[in-house]
């Protein structure tokens, strides 16, 4: 296999990669301030001169690993670092706000902001202005806290090494357990309705209706409610965007107003309850359009419905909103040819709209990985018919990235060139310079 | 919620974080964060750890950045502390498979949040072969051909000199084009390069 065999195979994987950073990159946009902040603080401490921290000092760690397994190989160490791989048998702590949390205690974030509850492992939940929750039990590993009504960002830290991190979110009879994870999780408790939507990783919702429990993954969202009376085959609050797989009858919700032991025993209860129910009924689905799939985050779903019911009709009849979001859910499932069908019916059915040259910018996104040069011709129709639009700074941007994918220097330094005039303070200025000052180089 | 002041440069960045205020960091990781994602990425492949790493990258960054000669230089001075915690969680993996005490359903997860069966199988076969290289070989192969790193590019981003760069991805192709002929989903790339 040659050089430029390998270059294919690459381009190939980077192709299919497109789909992953994309749906990675939505996850970053939606639900990156846990990040943003922990940076924030990073560097405020840095400047009091506490940079070497506990959470990820990546060299600190390193270290540390390389100790351990160097000492793996004589057995007189085996303990300890089995000790190592157990973790400390500390629990956990927090804080609320800036005061140290109780156990137990019923926290509420005030109606018009949101309150921290701060791990010192590092997980945050952050409880959404009116919500309320309470930290039932710490341990090691994780810690078991009941969100009683509202709404919350829950973002665990997940361990490293052969060390899990157990976390448990209840709401009402739903449990949702955590590894590593970030969420949100919202708590209905008058209508018994929860909704979770996550943000990356992947949890395990159980309870009520959901049996044995559900898998949710990043981009998913699960909504489900548990129905109080007997009618569990027809669940009196719909939808569940994910279906759950059974309904048990007779699950009742715990009231709010109960104390927590008795809630628990109550869930306990219920479980049972459902375990020994053998013959469970699917629940019925609200049929929901592929267009609400696809703007609740659920491209699958999007997908899978139009692919069910073909693609044709909806090229041909579906209004330019509805065709741009089509090729959004094909291309983030993956699925290039049918992106590219979508977009190129937006160019075709709406030329000269802003539509159209919205889905060329697609278009180019689509090639960008695999054929820069193609992707470099959609980008220059994006720029030519809206040289002033929202996305013409991103244009120019990509424009320059896939520009130095290509073997030929000099589109590369016309294009620095262009970019510069514009963005001269861009994020690619730099790059754009060192292309230019090659480019004179060489000549 | 955080939102950000206006830092339009990496330059202004850089002296941000230099000068404590904390909106540095975050603009640091709003400006790069898709760029560091995606030389993880290239170099892991799908990777449950993934978006940890790219905080460790981040963190590190921003303890080391009175090291940072060049300010304007920030984003391939990221992708060599990419490629860094990149060859420490390799390692890191490597010691943990040879470690008996981590049992092998604790590995860490290999997940692709949309990976669907039609765009899955080269990529997981290209992986998997990655994973019998070691990080010095995998590394430059990845970057070289999945990312298309030029090779000056490449060598900066992992720290070594332009002829250890091409020595190294000698090795690897030649280490990957062996592995790869035992997985039937790459056959068909061997096959080509065979006609």
């Amino acid at each position: 296999m040659s050089a430029d065999e390998l270059r294919e195979l690459g381009a190939h994987i980077a192709e299919q990669q497109a789909p992953l950073l994309e749906a990675a990159s939505l996850a970053a946009d939606g639900g990156s301030d846990v990040t943003r902040r922990r940076l924030v603080e990073r560097v405020q401490r840095r400047s009091g001169g506490t940079a070497r921290g506990t959470s990820g000092n990546t060299a600190a760690r390193s270290r540390t690993r390389t100790w351990l397994a160097l000492a793996a190989g004589v057995a007189s160490t085996l303990l300890a670092l089995g000790q190592w791989l157990r973790g400390s048998d500390e629990a956990l702590r927090f804080t609320v706000g800036d005061e140290r949390g109780v156990l137990s205690a019923l926290e509420a974030a005030p109606a018009d902001s949101d309150l921290l509850l701060r791990f010192s492992d590092g997980s945050l939940v952050e409880l959404a202005a009116g919500a309320r929750a309470r930290v039932a039990s710490l341990h090691a590993d994780g810690a078991d806290i009941v969100l009683e009504s509202g709404r919350a960002r829950v973002d665990v830290v997940p361990r490293r090494g052969a060390q899990r991190a157990h976390w448990q979110i209840r709401s009402g009879p739903f449990s949702v357990q955590v590894k590593g994870t970030s969420f949100w999780l919202s708590w209905d408790a008058a209508a018994d309705a929860l909704s979770l939507e996550l943000l990356r990783g992947h949890v395990r919702v159980s309870g009520c209706n959901l049996g044995e429990g559900r898998e949710v993954r990043a981009g998913e969202r699960l909504a489900a409610s548990c129905p109080r009376s007997e009618a569990a085959a027809a669940p009196a609050t719909p939808p569940a965007v994910l279906a759950p797989g059974a309904a048990a009858p007779g699950q009742a919700a715990p009231s709010v107003a109960e104390p927590l032991e008795l809630r628990r025993s109550a869930a306990s209860a219920a479980r049972r309850s459902q375990a020994r129910s053998s013959q469970p009924r699917p629940l019925s689905r609200r049929q929901e359009t592929w267009q609400e799939l696809a703007q609740q985050g659920d491209f699958r779903g999007a997908y899978a419905l139009v692919a069910s019911r073909g693609w044709d009709a909806e090229l041909a009849q579906s209004p330019r909103a509805d065709l741009l979001l089509l090729g959004q859910a094909a291309r983030v499932t993956g699925h290039v040819s049918e992106a590219q069908r979508a977009y190129v019916a937006v160019r075709r059915r709406f030329a000269g709209s802003a539509a159209a040259a919205r889905a060329a910018f697609s278009l180019g996104l689509l090639a960008f990985d695999a054929t820069p040069s193609e992707a470099i011709e959609w980008l220059e129709t994006y720029l030519a018919e809206q040289p002033a639009g929202a996305l013409a700074e991103a244009a120019l941007d990509r424009l320059l990235e896939a520009s130095l994918r290509l073997r030929e220097p000099a589109p590369r330094r016309q294009i620095a060139e262009r970019y510069l005039e514009q963005y001269a303070a861009g994020p690619h200025a730099a790059e754009a310079r060192r292309i230019i000052a090659g480019s004179r180089a060489t000549e | 919620m955080i939102r950000l002041s206006f830092l339009d440069s990496d330059a202004a960045i850089v002296a941000a974080i230099r000068a404590g205020d904390g909106q540095g960091g975050a603009a640091l990781y709003d400006r790069h964060h898709g760029y560091v994602r995606r030389v993880l990425l290239r170099v892991l492949g799908p990777d449950a750890e993934l978006h940890d790493l790219i905080q460790d990258v981040f963190v590190a960054a921003i303890d080391s950045i009175e090291r940072l000669s060049e300010p304007n230089a920030l984003r391939s001075w990221l992708a060599a502390i990419s490629v860094h915690c990149a060859r420490a969680e390799l390692r890191r993996r490597g010691r943990a498979r040879w470690f008996p005490l981590f049992p092998r359903s604790e590995l860490p997860e290999v997940e692709a949040p949309v990976a669907t069966p039609e765009i899955g199988e080269a990529m997981r076969a290209t992986y998997h072969v990655l994973g019998k290289l070691g990080p010095d070989e995998r590394i430059p192969f990845a970057l070289r051909f999945i990312e298309g790193m030029e090779l000056v590019e490449l060598a900066a981003a992992c720290e070594i000199s332009l002829a250890t760069a091409k020595r190294r991805l000698l090795r690897a192709r030649k280490k990957f084009v062996t592995i790869a002929e035992t997985y039937p989903a790459l056959s068909d790339w061997l096959a080509r390069g065979a006609r």
